[in-house]
């Protein structure tokens, strides 16, 4: 349990964990830090007083603690068992997290999936079908919750039943970008857990969120990059958990795809590749117990056998289904293969998608699912 | 000396009859116009007189009054120079009519030269005329082919004050223009942009026949470049004959409107109006001070094109929803009541997202999820759902742009089009409805006469697309054009799976 003036150092964003130990070294605790900054006799960086002693007011402190009371938050400070174990080893650690919803962030398997905004949707849809194996080998994901791929990690593991931790740059109680209110809902139902370094109410302002991948990687035990383009906000994630000694694990993607770039790019400088959950695992010596069957919602393995057997299809419907594989087709395409007129092409389509054999993509492109 | 000729005025798509009085008596010499008259009509004078001097004619140096009755009413526009002209003369003794007491109407503007001009809604004048008793027109020669096809009025074409003075003496009577049935003027049309020339796109054609078979609105979504605005182009040409009716109510609200080419018949191609994306709901709607008639009014009888639909003002957009649904606009202004017909099939036409190549296998997208989402929000949800047929259009291989196969013309396509609508026509005789996009949601089952086989695909769609009742219906209208174009009575189940290819694409992009 943390107490009150633990509350006003965590909600002071300048106190770094250096700065804060050089003060518990003097002061004894935080009660002492807050006497201390009050009767002036307080010693240790110009900066870091003058911000203590601006946030250091009653009121102030009353109202942090009811917006979390209101939004049922809880700080964990460094020293308190609940603290992430591989992040109180960094050197940067956070001094306290503002965390809502029941997650156990002590948890041993921790592994975070985070990739561009850009995305694609081969991206989104890799990124929750690894979400979702991981889940089902009992790994707990953790993200940024940012649009495209991070929300794709997040969400994919709580759909799929899993713990997942969202790590804001912002307030807990603040939904940033707009439509996550929603989507942190559903997490939290899920046993999911929001976490910030930062106190409630927390603007998402941009120097945040860098800062905030620190503890992404810094929690995981691994680090999974989807897609990212040069220079995407991704990479610092990377290099933090270089840095960190972390396992940088990506995704390959397309060769001629701009969001292929930093993935592609990583694995040639030493990177482990990371096509499904159990390539993480094995490299992680995670497998002690035999892994549990994934039953995702699209296997990376499905290459519908030309032959294979459809039953319940018409000769013409069949014919249809033969001529499309994984790879997209376009409808033009489709229709100068199988040579059949475009209503007739239009109602075999349907027949098939209704029983989801085949799917439709935007652009008109039709793949095989089954 | 006083003398009275008739002309007409404008209001909306019909005419009223405008008496035309001069007086010319003692006194300073001045030269008034009365009875309301706007800016345009003042400067008649100047016109007049200087037409009359050009001419060879006499302007009487005496005290001259023009009264246009009824007093009440505003006068717009140039049209009544040359009654005034004329009515000047018989005024001052320089011209006597030889049948002066024929209904007689005179519309025309005047240069300085002595030349008649042409003037906007003569068609409307024309006809609301002829339906008073008037048995000759007296107009601008380039307003005469406007009229060619109005029976029952004497039409006189006129192309100086000096014809129409010999004209109206009876020295040098001007031969009546022939009339041409609307018949020859429909077997002389050809589309201005043929299907045959759009390369590729079998699917987007088909769709494009649907809607023209069913009265359907419809909405294109593919990437810059595909062609949209090339197919939405060739739609007038696949569109049903026009009838007479047809084209003289869409005439009508053309010429009223000015927008009538000179030496321009009756329209014989339904309308393709497309209106720039900054047009202001006025623009589309119609209305102003004057209410005058929108681009939907325009296009009434054919195509309403909306190309890059997101980009459009959103109020602008729902201001058309009432028309589309309706088929008519009634505006009102403080000095102007008009209702002008809109029954319009519209067509939009739009890109998957921002950077326009979501989807596209040629390049990249650069938008994220939320940029899609935030583009697509534009466009209202009860818009979307007056849409019955939206597709997407691929972009078109260059190999096949150059691969000289042959097309089917629109001709072709034309003729399968008149027969679906025949067959729409017939059934609905007694529904007071035209087409399948204007079935209701009652008429609907009893039109389409669903089998066991065609009940469960929609059943089994319905849980599949999660179709919203009104998702469900747009399907069945269309599957019903589906069965139409293929000559059946019944909507079976192939047509509901064609008809299903075409639905909201809310899976894919609304999510």
């Amino acid at each position: 349990m943390h107490n009150r003036y633990d509350l006003w150092l965590a909600g002071t964003e300048s106190l770094t964990a250096q700065a804060l130990d050089q003060l518990l070294g003097w002061h004894g605790d935080a009660q002492g830090i807050w006497r201390a900054v009050g009767d002036g006799t307080a010693q240790g960086p110009a900066s870091v007083l003058k911000a203590l002693r601006a946030h250091r007011s009653e009121s102030l402190l009353d109202e942090m603690a009811q917006a979390m009371a209101d939004t049922d938050t809880r700080l964990i400070m460094r020293d308190d068992p609940a603290y992430p174990p591989l992040l109180r080893a960094l050197e940067d650690a956070p001094i306290g997290l503002f965390v809502r919803g029941a997650a156990d962030l002590t948890f041993p398997r921790h592994v975070a999936i985070v990739g561009s905004r850009r995305c694609t949707r081969y991206g989104m849809q890799n990124a929750a079908r690894i979400a979702a194996e991981l889940v089902a080998c009992d790994v707990h994901v953790v993200s940024g919750m940012a649009r495209g791929i991070d929300t794709a990690a997040n969400m994919g593991c709580a759909d799929a039943g899993g713990v997942s931790v969202a790590v804001l740059g912002c307030g807990a109680d603040v939904a940033y970008p707009p439509e996550n209110e929603e989507n942190i809902q559903r997490l939290l139902a899920c046993g999911g857990a929001v976490v910030t370094e930062y106190p409630p109410g927390a603007l998402p302002l941009a120097h945040r969120f860098p800062r905030r991948n620190r503890i992404i990687s810094g929690m995981c035990s691994a680090l999974v990059v989807v897609e990212a383009a040069e220079r995407s906000g991704a990479m610092i994630t990377v290099r933090c958990a270089l840095d960190q000694g972390r396992e940088v694990f990506a995704l390959p993607g397309p060769v001629d795809s701009p969001n292929s770039k930093m993935p592609l790019q990583i694995l040639r400088e030493g990177a482990a590749m990371a096509t499904c959950a159990q390539d993480i695992l094995e490299n992680l010596r995670w497998l002690d117990a035999p892994p549990a069957v994934v039953d995702a919602p699209c296997a990376p393995d499905i290459t519908p056998a030309p032959q294979a057997d459809l039953p319940g299809l018409s000769e013409d419907q069949r014919r249809v289904a033969q001529c499309l594989s994984l790879e997209p087709l376009g409808f033009e395409e489709l229709r100068g293969r199988t040579g059949f007129s475009v209503p007739a092409l239009n109602s075999h389509l349907t027949m098939l998608e209704i029983q989801e054999i085949i799917e439709q993509l935007p652009g008109r492109m039709y793949r095989r699912i089954r | 000396m006083l003398a009275q000729l008739l002309s007409y005025g404008l209001m909306g798509i019909e005419g009223f009859p405008v008496t035309v009085e001069a007086y010319v008596s003692g006194g300073l010499p001045m030269f008034e116009v009365v009875g309301l008259p706007d800016a345009a009509v003042k400067e008649a004078r100047e016109r007049v007189r200087a037409a009359l001097v050009n001419s060879g004619y006499e302007m009487p140096v005496s005290r001259i009054t023009v009264n246009l009755a009824p007093g009440d009413v505003r006068k717009e526009g140039p049209a009544f120079d040359l009654t005034i002209a004329l009515a000047i003369l018989m005024a001052s003794g320089q011209l006597h009519c030889a049948q002066a007491d024929e209904e007689r109407l005179v519309l025309g503007q005047l240069a300085l030269s002595g030349e008649v001009t042409g003037v906007r809604g003569v068609l409307p004048m024309v006809i609301s005329a002829r339906d008073r008793g008037v048995r000759e027109a007296l107009l601008p020669r380039d307003n005469a082919a406007e009229v060619a096809c109005v029976e029952g009025v004497r039409v006189i074409p006129v192309a100086t004050l000096a014809e129409a003075v010999g004209h109206l003496s009876g020295q040098t009577p001007v031969v009546p223009q022939p009339q041409v049935p609307y018949a020859a003027l429909q077997a002389d049309w050809q589309p201005h942009h043929d299907l045959s020339a759009v390369r590729g796109q079998s699917g987007a054609k088909r769709a494009l026949e649907i809607a023209a078979a069913g009265g359907h609105n419809l909405l294109m979504i593919g990437p810059p470049g595909s062609g949209k605005t090339m197919l939405a182009r060739c739609l007038p040409g696949i569109l049903p004959d026009m009838t007479f009716e047809e084209a003289l109510e869409t005439t009508r609200i053309h010429s009223a409107a000015g927008v009538v080419a000179a030496g321009c018949g009756l329209l014989a191609e339904r309308p393709f109006r497309a209106p720039h994306h900054t047009a202001s709901a006025v623009a589309l709607v119609g209305g102003g001070a004057k209410a005058k008639p929108g681009e939907i009014s325009l296009a009434h009888g054919g195509v309403l094109f909306l190309d890059e639909l997101p980009e459009y003002n959103r109020p602008t957009l729902e201001a058309m929803r009432q028309p589309l649904e309706d088929g008519f606009v009634s505006i009102a202004r403080i000095n102007a009541q008009a209702r002008y017909p809109a029954r319009v099939m519209m067509v939009a036409a739009m890109n998957p997202c921002p950077c326009g190549h979501y989807g596209s296998q040629a390049q990249q997208c650069r938008c994220t999820q939320h940029d899609i989402r935030r583009y697509l929000d534009r466009i209202s949800g009860p818009l979307l759902d007056r849409i019955d047929l939206q597709m997407e259009v691929e972009a078109v291989p260059v190999r096949e742009i150059a691969d000289n196969a042959p097309e089917e013309a629109s001709a072709a396509v034309r003729s399968r089009v008149n027969a679906a609508r025949e067959r729409q026509r017939a059934r609905y005789a007694q529904a007071g409805i035209h087409c399948n996009a204007q079935l209701s949601a009652k008429q609907l089952d009893a039109a389409c006469g669903l089998d066991e086989e065609g009940k469960a695909l929609l059943f089994r769609a319905v849980e599949r697309y999660k179709l919203s009742m009104r998702a469900y219906s747009r399907v069945l209208k269309v599957a019903r054009t589906v069965a139409d174009l293929a000559g059946e009575a019944r909507v079976r189940a192939p047509y509901i799976a064609e008809a299903i290819q075409y639905r909201n694409l809310d899976a894919k992009y609304w999510h």
